[in-house]
Parts: C-alpha cells; sequence; structure tokens
C-alpha cells in the first residue's frame, strides 16, 4: 500500500471489512453558478460566478450571496403543504436534473425500495421556514396557520423529505457536521454498502439561505461584504451560498460500467477549537493521509485538489500548511468557493461534483476572484483554469467543531 | 452484526448512571419521575464548561461514563453523536432575535448552534482525532445512528462510542414534547462479548416496544432519544428477545440482546 509521507498520528487503528468499491452512479448539482450539470459546466469553463449583492428578503447584511433563483418560485404540486420550505423546495428542484430522478427511480425498481438509502448532509435544514414562522407566532408560542409542520422543523427535515419525495422505504439520517457535513455522507454511505444494509444510497447534501446563518457568521466577523477572494492577500472572509447536489452510490460490482468512483474518504477531528481551526491543519491533514491510505494512493497519484478554501483570514492558511505536508507542489490545487458561495452543510457535495466535472472534462478550475496570492501561503494555489488529464482528484471539507473530511474520487478502469 | 457492548452511560431523570437506570428498569419502576439533575462533567476544561450548554453538558457526561465502564481511552474512540432535536433552546434564541428585527446574535450561541457541538467539544475534551459524526433522524434518530455504529464497527478495530441525547426546548420547537433530558451512550466494538448486542437491518415495518417500565414510557415516547431505553431494557434482560425498531418506512432495525445483564 502506497503511504503517503508526514504522518505521526494515525487515526484509523485498522479496518476490520475489506473496502468495497463504490460507483457514483448517478450526480447532479444545482447551485447559484447554474442549475444542472451543463450550465455547472458552462460557468465552471467560463469562469462565470454565480455570486450576487445581496438581496436575501429581511436582511440588509452588506455581502454577496450565491443565491438559487429557482427556489424562490418553485411549484409545489398540490397535496405537500406539510413539506414547503426553501431547503426542501432546493432539493425538490436537485433532483430533477440531469435525469437524476430518473436513476433513483431505476435503483428503486432494480432492488426494491426498502433496500435503497438517503444519507444527506446539511446544517442549515429547514430552519428558515421556522424563522418564517417565527415572525407571526400566535400567542408567542404557536406557529402560524400553514407553519404546523413537525417533519421539516427538524433537522432531518431534508433526508425525510427526499425519502419520502423518491418513494425510498429504506433507512434514511442526516448528517449535520457543519460545512463537512456532505462530505460525510459519502464515508457512511460506504460503510452501509459494505455492511449490506443496503444496495444504493442517495447522499448528497442541501443547504438553503436564510437569516440565522447569515448573520450568525456576521456575528463571528467572519462574512466579506465584498465577493470573496480564496487565497488572496486581500481576503476578508466569506460569502454564504445555498445549493443542492445529490450522488447515487452503489457496489462497483453491481455497476460495473460507471465513469467514476468514490475511491477513498477520511474523517477526522481539529480537537482543537469550536470556531478556529488548528494552526498547523491537523485534523485536515488526517484526513487527507485517511482518505489517501483507503484509497491506496500516494499524494503524487492525485491530480487536483478541490480546496475547502473559505476566503476566511484563517482557512486559507491553515489548509495551505496542511496541503504542503503532504502533497508535492505540482498538485493542481484551487478553491472554487468565488462560484457558489460557502454553501456549508451543502458545500462537500458541492464540491465533489465539481471533482467529478473535473475528471470528465480533464480540466480543472483555478480560483475565481484571486488576483495577488497571499505570500504567507505554503502551497501554490491555482489561478486560472488548466487542461490536465486527471486519474484521480481530491475533495477537501473542514467544518465548526473542528470536523474534517476529504474525498477521493477516480475515473474507472485503466 | 454482533457487537460487544464494552460500556453504558446513562443520564435522566432518577438516574445519573447506567447502574442506576438498571436498577429503574429492573424494578419496573412506576410513579412520577423526579427533574433530570444537570451534568457537570469533569472531563470538560473549567474554561469550555461555563460556555458548554445543557445538551452538550449531557452528551460529554454519558460518553464519558460509557468509555469509563469500558475501560477505554476515550481518545480512541470513533464517535457518533446522535440528537433528533439539538439544541431547542438555541434554535428558539436565534429565531425569536431575529424575528424581533434584531441582526446581532451572539457568536457563542451562533457556534454552539451546530449540531455537531457536542462532538466538537467531545473530541476537544479528550483529544480524540478520529473520525466524529453528528447525526439526526427525528423520531428515527436512535435507530438510524444504530444502524451507522453497526457500520463503523464493521469496518473499524476500534471501539465504536454511540451517544443519544435530548433535552427540553421551548414552544413552539419542541415538537414531540419533550420535558425531561435524556442521555445514554454506549461503547460497542465488532465481534463477541458477555454483554453483546446483535443489530441488523429487517425488511419489515418497525414496531416501538412498550417500555416494562410505566414511568419511563412517557419520556420514551416524547425524548427522541430515550427511545434508546428500548435497547436499554433488552441489555438489562427485560425486552423480549427481537426487537425491530421503525428506522425506514419499509424497513426495521432489528435488535437481539445477548445474554442479560444482572445487577452487580
Amino acid at each position: 500500500m502506497a503511504r503517503s509521507r508526514g504522518s505521526h498520528i494515525g487515526i484509523y487503528a485498522g479496518y476490520n471489512a475489506a473496502v468495497m468499491e463504490l460507483a457514483i452512479t448517478a450526480h447532479t448539482l444545482t447551485s447559484a453558478a447554474g442549475a444542472g450539470l451543463a450550465a455547472t459546466d458552462d460557468a465552471l469553463w467560463s469562469g462565470r460566478s454565480g455570486l450576487r449583492p445581496n438581496d436575501l428578503a429581511q436582511s440588509e447584511l452588506d455581502t454577496f450571496i450565491g443565491r438559487v433563483r429557482e427556489a424562490d418560485s418553485f411549484s409545489w404540486p398540490g397535496g405537500t403543504d406539510n413539506w414547503h420550505s426553501r431547503n426542501n423546495a432546493l432539493a425538490a428542484l436537485g433532483l430533477e436534473r440531469d435525469g437524476f430522478r430518473d436513476a433513483v427511480d431505476a435503483a428503486v425498481r432494480r432492488f426494491g425500495s426498502a433496500r435503497v438509502g438517503v444519507i444527506l448532509g446539511s446544517s442549515t435544514s429547514s430552519i428558515g421556514r421556522t424563522e418564517e414562522g417565527y415572525r407571526d407566532l400566535v400567542d408567542g408560542t404557536a406557529m402560524p396557520p400553514g407553519f404546523d409542520q413537525p417533519d421539516i422543523h427538524n433537522p432531518h427535515s431534508p433526508s425525510a423529505f427526499v425519502a419520502h419525495w423518491c418513494g425510498i422505504d429504506g433507512p434514511a439520517m442526516t448528517i449535520s457536521t457543519a460545512c463537512s457535513s456532505s462530505a460525510k455522507v459519502f464515508g457512511s454511505a460506504s460503510r452501509w454498502l459494505t455492511a449490506g444494509f443496503v444496495d444504493a444510497v442517495v447522499v448528497g447534501g442541501v443547504d438553503s439561505l436564510c437569516l440565522s446563518v447569515l448573520h450568525g457568521f456576521d456575528s463571528l466577523e467572519l462574512v466579506s461584504s465584498a465577493r470573496c477572494r480564496p487565497f488572496d492577500r486581500e481576503r476578508d472572509g466569506i460569502n454564504i451560498g445555498e445549493a443542492a447536489g445529490f450522488a447515487l452510490v452503489t457496489r462497483l460490482d453491481d455497476d460495473a460500467d460507471a465513469t467514476f468512483r468514490l475511491s477513498g474518504y477520511g474523517e477526522s477531528a481539529d480537537a482543537y477549537h469550536m470556531s478556529h481551526p488548528h494552526p498547523e491543519g491537523l485534523g485536515a491533514r488526517l484526513a487527507m493521509e485517511a482518505a489517501l491510505e483507503r484509497a491506496e494512493l500516494a499524494p503524487a497519484d492525485i491530480g487536483y485538489i478541490n480546496l475547502h478554501g473559505t476566503a476566511s483570514r484563517a482557512n486559507d492558511t491553515v489548509e495551505a500548511v496542511a496541503v504542503e505536508a503532504l502533497f508535492p507542489h505540482s498538485t493542481y490545487a484551487s478553491s472554487t468557493k468565488g462560484w457558489t458561495g460557502h454553501t456549508l452543510g451543502a458545500a462537500g457535495i458541492v464540491e465533489a461534483v465539481v471533482c467529478l466535472r473535473s475528471l470528465e472534462a480533464g480540466r480543472v478550475p483555478g480560483t475565481l476572484n484571486l488576483s495577488d496570492t497571499d505570500p504567507d501561503m505554503a502551497f501554490p494555489i491555482l489561478k486560472d483554469t488548466r487542461e490536465t488529464p486527471l486519474a484521480h482528484v481530491m475533495s477537501n471539507s473542514f467544518g465548526f467543531g473542528g470536523s474534517n473530511c476529504s474525498l477521493v474520487f477516480s475515473k474507472v478502469g485503466p | 452484526m454482533k457487537l460487544a457492548v464494552e460500556g453504558v452511560g446513562a443520564w435522566g431523570p432518577g438516574f445519573d448512571t447506567w447502574p442506576q437506570l438498571r436498577e429503574r428498569l429492573q424494578q419496573g419502576a412506576s410513579g412520577e419521575l423526579p427533574p433530570a439533575g444537570s451534568p457537570k462533567p469533569a472531563l470538560i476544561p473549567a474554561r469550555e464548561l461555563r460556555r458548554a450548554p445543557l445538551l452538550v453538558r449531557l452528551a460529554i457526561e454519558v460518553a464519558a461514563q460509557a468509555c469509563e465502564d469500558a475501560d477505554i481511552d476515550p481518545a480512541q474512540t470513533l464517535s457518533i453523536f446522535a440528537s433528533g432535536m439539538a439544541d431547542m433552546s438555541i434554535t428558539d434564541y436565534m429565531c425569536r432575535t431575529l424575528a424581533a428585527g434584531h441582526r446581532q446574535l451572539s457568536p457563542t450561541k451562533f457556534h454552539n448552534s451546530v449540531h455537531n457541538a457536542a462532538s466538537g467539544y467531545w473530541s476537544i475534551s479528550t483529544g480524540c482525532h478520529a473520525a466524529a459524526n453528528s447525526v439526526a433522524g427525528f423520531r428515527e434518530t436512535v435507530p438510524a445512528a444504530l444502524l451507522e455504529a453497526a457500520a463503523l464497527c464493521a469496518e473499524n478495530s476500534q471501539p465504536v462510542l454511540l451517544v443519544a441525547f435530548d433535552v427540553p426546548g421551548p414552544q413552539p420547537v419542541n415538537l414531540t414534547h419533550v420535558d425531561q433530558a435524556f442521555g445514554a451512550a454506549l461503547v460497542l466494538r465488532a465481534g463477541d462479548a458477555k454483554r453483546n448486542i446483535t443489530l441488523d437491518i429487517a425488511q419489515q415495518a418497525g414496531q416501538w416496544p412498550t417500555l416494562r417500565s410505566t414511568a419511563l414510557q412517557p419520556l420514551y415516547e416524547t425524548n427522541p432519544s430515550a427511545r434508546l431505553l428500548a435497547v436499554l431494557e433488552a441489555l438489562a434482560g427485560l425486552a423480549p428477545a427481537n426487537l425491530a425498531l421503525p428506522l425506514g418506512s419499509g424497513v426495521a432495525l432489528s435488535v437481539q440482546p445477548g445474554a442479560a445483564e444482572q445487577a452487580a
């Protein structure tokens, strides 16, 4: 097995089960950069950002946001009132793109509805809808008419909704580890498939714009009033975005003709601070090492790293240090937050899909809005799109509470 | 999948350890429950304890108890922190503040609002760098988290710490009418042991069993994490040989307890 260099703290004592090879049989993304893969590709390769000045109702915060306009006017079919929320509208929109829903339906027919699972990541779930209800409470303690929706006013709302919407009767779970949520879904799906609990898993993440995240991040002085500039000398914070992204994961044995596979994942904890990253990026490095180890790849095998790269002062510096500890400087590394904003609980799936688009295109995106790279960055950051043959790519997602996850995706076959 | 149950921790109304809860279960406790206390786990450094909400303190308390019972180093565990409702007091605070037109939120409350706050405090307090998850499944939070725990045990040779915890909160967000805190933790590892449990997925609709202890039944029905009492009763040798707990609309988590655990 190829070992990554620089390891001194092991986080996995050993694996029991032979790692099941997993196929990504379908994927889709709806973000501010575009609804569906064609629009996403177009935005990525033409360098068109989805960020715009904050125009979220009720919020006067001076910042840019990554808003999915289609979610404003989603037309719900009758009889679905109990599921209405912006977060669920975004999920429903996302599912309809790129034949994803058809792929899920086919998996349900093929394996049986109880053999398909749902694991989605979210940090907001439908709290935007809860916020809305609070503006018009009855007697200060009851939701107003139309807002009595127990299934959405709780953290599990996105997975419960997607299972219901797609007629999936298997196990459903929501992962909520802040900004690593929808990266960690791939690890859990791998475990469920390897254990034989299910035959297919709908993974992904849905996060939606709402006041509590905009003003919560503002209270921590992490929001930029300008367009976010990852790794730039002048970077001064994040732009918050929303997105819905999904992937259908099966055993490669069942879908040998798939184009992409999940070849590795690594999860770790910083064990350092609730809202500051470890100063040497220890947790980040451990997650990347574990992902490489599981993929049985050496750092030099990775052609591209989609960095977490939020454009916060601390995150970018520390992430560059962690990447530098493992990877040769010839590895392309960039942040795509300038296209989508930081979609928080959906960031993992957004950037997993960006990685798959890169593998597909043989092209890696640069870093939008990066003009003057911070000289303190320990690792070279790619500014502009590059054509390059790719076999393996990595995506990093790091969250509050020191929750880290790195994923490795590969092309199937030689 | 057979799992060794290496450690158990519990905190709730009328009990602040697993042996106390086990005794209550075995006595088939009836009548009114006393109010649950407020744990102050020694594991959390004093400066963090001040800022740690009840939900976090409860989770860390039972997690620490389970690791101690298992006689393992907490820094070596893979962990799953499961809460059906997360911190409803903070959700209520943020929604009320914003609804009143204020845009200035407390930064401490905001960073404690993440569902993985307890998991974060746990890793900080123990220095544990291993994979730590934070999951929710509303009313089926406990079976979903147990399924993930079984899968994590199958994958890794390390012990897996499963923590389930929910505390009361204000209306209108307290959807299941949680009125008492409950937290419990299990240290699980793939393999056999005197105290063991077999978890698997079953292609059938699940059903929540009625608890033997009538006093705990309301807690069990309202606090999503207290659904773990069905499994804890089984560990105490009080439940039917086979449970099928609701998991998805077409699947159940089958739970088969091994030999009953007797009071020391």
